[in-house]
């Protein structure tokens, strides 16, 4: 069980970081950011 | 053979099937006809005929509610009258326009002269202006059409209609501008503060806007000298709490007798 | 008799494969034509420096084209014979037919090179298969373009001219690169198994890398005339051109077309080969065949369903460079007149994605080890299905007038959101997604990793999902409920790549942990259901339709103009239609098309048929 549930979670954290990272580069490209600011 | 028909079937049943839905599964929708210049009897016209032309062109040729929505491609039209002054006192703005139907004019011709802040082409740094300049291919107005359709946002947003139905005479292609015409002096102060548009910011007499201070009282509240100052220069001094919204227009349009008319007017506000 | 030659290559079969005068060969057939297509602005660019820099040594050339204006009477009409109708029938019928002969070299090459790879002589033989069932395509493709030059002569000839006036280097060499596409094309197809072993065999796969770069040249070139009448570029105001062809060819739109042909033809291929296998492996008469079709039929949809996946994002990007040209005519593409027809196109994509899923699913019956996998299948559907409804939720709803004012309003309060892009872009990234989550079930299916980290690789393979699928929610979510448009619209860019990143690293893990893994049982070409080949069917003829409804949209979106803004159209046929008439034409176009390539994959069969005679011919009665 923990030799699924650990490297999930560790997975899960990591790509979480990575996507979060890709939206706010990608959001910054394009002369935004990431949350909204009317 | 069996199975050469069973395929001829079945792929004349998909084909008719979205056939069928492309034909009664989505609404009917005519599209408008390809436009058609129309001739415009400009002579016999009466104003109000005039400001009803321009609500048919804002609402068909002009194709204007196709970004002109609340959808937010594009800024709303009906509030002519408090939004205009905000954009021409915009440290931003470095159009030619002076007053309401001059900057509607230039953003209807010119529509990259200033962009609203939020609104410009991804990619410009938001100073190049998606709209289309109304008089080319895509919209194809005249100067007659450009006119009218000023009058009705003028009419819609409650300012006065400003602008004079144009003669037939193929006319030189010049905007329309109250500098160039002499216009007829106005004598009391109220119908100066009407003309002039205060009530969209200031509240005089009760009725107003709050975009700027409450006038009902201010001859108890500053002297002539500070007055005449706000209106012939109004970001010399910002009153507290406000931002620095007036236009510095009145010194140009108003004539020196209608200044001092309205000046001592408001002075005896107490 | 006519001695058929046979060659033999004296070295071995390894070496055979890899001579080094071969791979030179091909290697700079990839950089003197292959470079210049992936680069079109450079190629382009440069082509043109060139000509301009000899054009101005001969003369002060001068050129003031504008565009007439026309009245009703300037088009010559034919009795009975509708003009726009017909210019319509025959330009779609040669996109489908162009399509169509463009992709099949694609993966003909593709296929022909994976079997020089594995040294597998089935691929060899597909590939050849794939070319000769459709050689009489060309002809056909040829023959449309002759209908629809002919037609535009006859019934628009001002517009003609206009137009090759603006464009008359690249028509003329337009016409001239056909010898060189039939000399590859010929030589590619008649000389497959005289090129055959060691260099030959490397100076054929060149000469199909060379009748791909000259096709789609072909097609970039043909794009730039109908981009131009899209989005003019290179004249001004007025529409008057004064000599800058490059200008005219590089406007908006040519790129955006250029990637989105490219792209699409490859699916559309595949899937026009999948119905021939489909329909040869329904009426096959020996286990044997029945396992080749399948087996074919199951390449030819990989292939398009390969190339289905990036299609989405190509069409975004074309979309998004219309309002950019136009935010106009962007507007009236999407919100205004021609909204409705892209809830014709999301059943369409949406009936697409189903099929092809389902094709997949039915195709797991050939392992009996996929088994393990069929209780996934359910809720593959169902993410499925669930994102076509949301892909297909229009943003204005049809109600009379008494439910108008019930509602308010013509949006509903909570679906309504559902009817804008943010929305339809989550649905259209989930349904990509788990398109490719059913391949790398199907890939799996008969296999059992032997690699030690088999549990921590599944592990990584779902926190990818999670984390991405979740990542998918947030930006359509919060940017489609809470944000205004141009975050809206800014916030596709990283949906996008999450759905992109997810399919590449999944692929990659999958690979490496199912590395010399154990076949669980053998995989049974040959073993599915009937009703699979129908979901190929439905596949091509949806393909076929949704193209012609982009064809519609594409020269509609012009409407009352030949050229966007400088070129208007006033003849009688200047009306947009109703989407239903629209939907009538591109309907009977399908049906010609169909009946063409039956008649094109029938001529294939026909040309291996013999009749015996006795007694017919003279020498028999001696």
């Amino acid at each position: 069980m923990t030799n699924y549930l650990v490297p999930f979670v560790i997975a899960f954290v990591v790509c979480g970081l990575i996507f979060l990272g890709l939206d706010v580069g990608i959001m910054k490209l394009q002369g935004l950011s990431l949350i909204f600011q009317p | 053979m069996k199975h050469f028909l069973k395929v001829v079937l079945f792929s004349l049943i998909i084909i008719g099937f979205f056939a069928g839905f492309a034909n009664f599964g989505i609404p009917k929708i005519e599209p408008a006809p390809p436009p058609r210049a129309e001739k415009i009897d400009l002579d016999s016209m009466t104003m109000e005929q005039f400001i009803a032309l321009g609500d048919k062109l804002y609402n068909g040729k002009g194709t204007c509610t196709l970004c002109h929505n609340s959808l937010g491609r594009a800024p709303m039209l009906d509030q002519v009258g408090s939004v205009v002054p905000e954009r021409l006192a915009d440290p931003r703005y470095e159009g030619e326009a002076r007053h309401i139907e001059g900057y509607l004019y230039e953003s209807m011709v010119k529509p990259s002269a200033y962009v609203v802040a939020g609104f410009g082409k991804a990619g410009s740094s938001y100073t190049e202006s998606p709209m289309p300049d109304v008089t080319g291919g895509s919209i194809g107005f005249s100067e007659a059409e450009i006119m009218a359709v000023i009058a009705y946002l003028q009419e819609i947003g409650g300012v006065e209609v400003t602008v004079t139905i144009p003669t037939d005479a193929p006319a030189a292609e010049e905007p329309k501008s109250d500098q160039n015409v002499a216009r007829a002096a106005i004598n009391t102060p109220q119908e100066i503060i009407t003309h002039f548009g205060c009530h969209a910011c200031h509240k005089v007499e009760g009725a107003g806007g709050e975009l700027g201070p409450d006038l009902s009282h201010i001859g108890s509240q500053r002297d002539s000298a500070y007055i005449r100052r706000a209106l012939l220069d109004p970001n010399a001094e910002i009153a507290e709490g406000f931002a620095p919204m007036m236009p510095p227009i009145y010194g140009d349009q108003m004539y020196a007798r209608e200044l001092e008319s309205l000046v001592s007017y408001l002075a005896g506000l107490k | 008799m006519i001695e058929t030659q046979i060659f033999y290559s004296g070295v071995s079969m390894a070496q055979a494969r890899k001579t080094k005068p071969g791979r030179i060969i091909l290697l700079l057939a990839l950089f003197v034509f292959i470079a210049p297509l992936l680069l079109p602005d450079l190629a382009g660019s440069v082509a043109f420096a060139a000509e301009a820099s000899a054009t101005e040594a001969n003369q002060a050339a001068s050129i003031t084209l504008a565009p007439p204006l026309l009245s009703e009477s300037d088009y010559p009409r034919i009795r009975g014979v509708n003009s726009r109708v017909t210019v319509w029938l025959a330009a779609q019928l040669h996109l489908w037919f162009a399509a169509f002969v463009l992709a099949v070299p694609i993966f003909v090459f593709i296929i022909e090179a994976i079997g020089m790879a594995r040294g597998d002589k089935r691929y060899d033989d597909m590939a050849y298969e794939f070319i000769k069932v459709s050689i009489t395509a060309y002809s056909i493709t040829a023959i449309l373009g002759g209908l629809l030059l002919f037609s535009l002569v006859l019934f628009y000839p001002q517009v003609l001219q206009y137009l090759s006036g603006v464009f008359k280097e690249s028509m003329f060499y337009y016409a001239l690169l056909f010898f060189a596409e039939s000399a590859c094309l010929y030589i590619y197809y008649y000389g497959w198994h005289w090129l055959q072993g060691g260099t030959k065999k490397w100076v054929h796969l060149t000469i199909g890398l060379m009748l791909n770069a000259v096709g789609t040249l072909l097609m970039f070139l043909a794009n730039a005339w109908v981009t131009f009448m899209m989005s003019p570029a290179g004249v001004d105001p007025a529409g008057v051109f004064s000599g800058d062809s490059w200008a005219a060819m590089h406007n908006f739109l040519w790129n955006p077309i250029n990637l989105h042909r490219v792209i699409a033809n490859i699916a559309y291929g595949g899937s026009i080969v999948g119905a021939y296998a489909a329909y040869k492996f329904l009426s096959s008469s020996s286990k044997e065949q029945r396992a080749h079709y399948d087996w074919m039929g199951y390449n030819a949809n990989f292939i398009a369903i390969a190339a289905l996946l990036p299609l989405p994002f190509a069409g975004y990007y074309l979309t998004a460079e219309i309002y950019a040209y136009s935010q106009q005519m962007g507007i009236t593409l999407m919100g205004g007149v021609f909204a409705w027809l892209f809830i014709i196109q999301a059943v369409l994509i949406g009936t697409l994605f189903l099929s092809a899923n389902y094709y997949l699913w039915c195709g797991m019956g050939r392992s009996d080890g996929a088994v393990r996998y069929n209780k996934y299948i359910k809720y593959l559907a169902i993410v499925i299905v669930g994102a076509f409804l949301v892909w297909f939720t229009p943003h204005t709803l049809i109600l009379t007038n008494a439910e108008l004012k019930g509602l308010g309003g013509p949006y509903h309060k909570y679906l309504g959101p559902l009817g804008i892009m943010p929305a339809k872009n989550t649905a259209v990234n989930i349904m990509i997604l788990f398109t490719s989550l059913s391949f790398l079930f199907y890939r799996r299916a008969n296999k059992i990793p032997t690699v030690s980290w088999a549990k921590t690789g599944n592990a990584i393979q779902v926190a990818l999902f999670s984390a991405g699928i979740l990542n998918l929610l947030f930006l359509g979510i919060y940017h489609g409920y809470f944000t205004n448009t141009v975050y809206k619209v800014a916030a596709s860019i990283p949906q996008v790549l999450t759905t992109l990143i997810i399919i590449v690293v999944s692929s990659v893990i999958d690979a490496m942990m199912y590395k010399n893994s154990k076949e669980v049982a053998a995989l049974n070409w040959g073993r599915v259901p009937d009703r699979s080949q129908y979901a190929l069917f439905l596949l091509a003829v949806s393909f076929t339709w949704l193209m012609g409804l982009m064809g519609y949209i594409r020269s509609g979106i012009r409407q009352h103009w030949h050229v966007t803004n400088v070129f208007r159209d006033n003849s009688v046929d200047a009306f947009t239609p109703t989407l239903g008439y629209a939907a009538n034409v591109v309907s009977i176009g399908v049906i010609i098309f169909m009946l063409l390539v039956i008649f094109v994959f029938w001529l294939s069969a026909v040309s291996a048929r013999k009749t015996e005679t006795a007694g017919y011919w003279k020498e028999q009665m001696r």
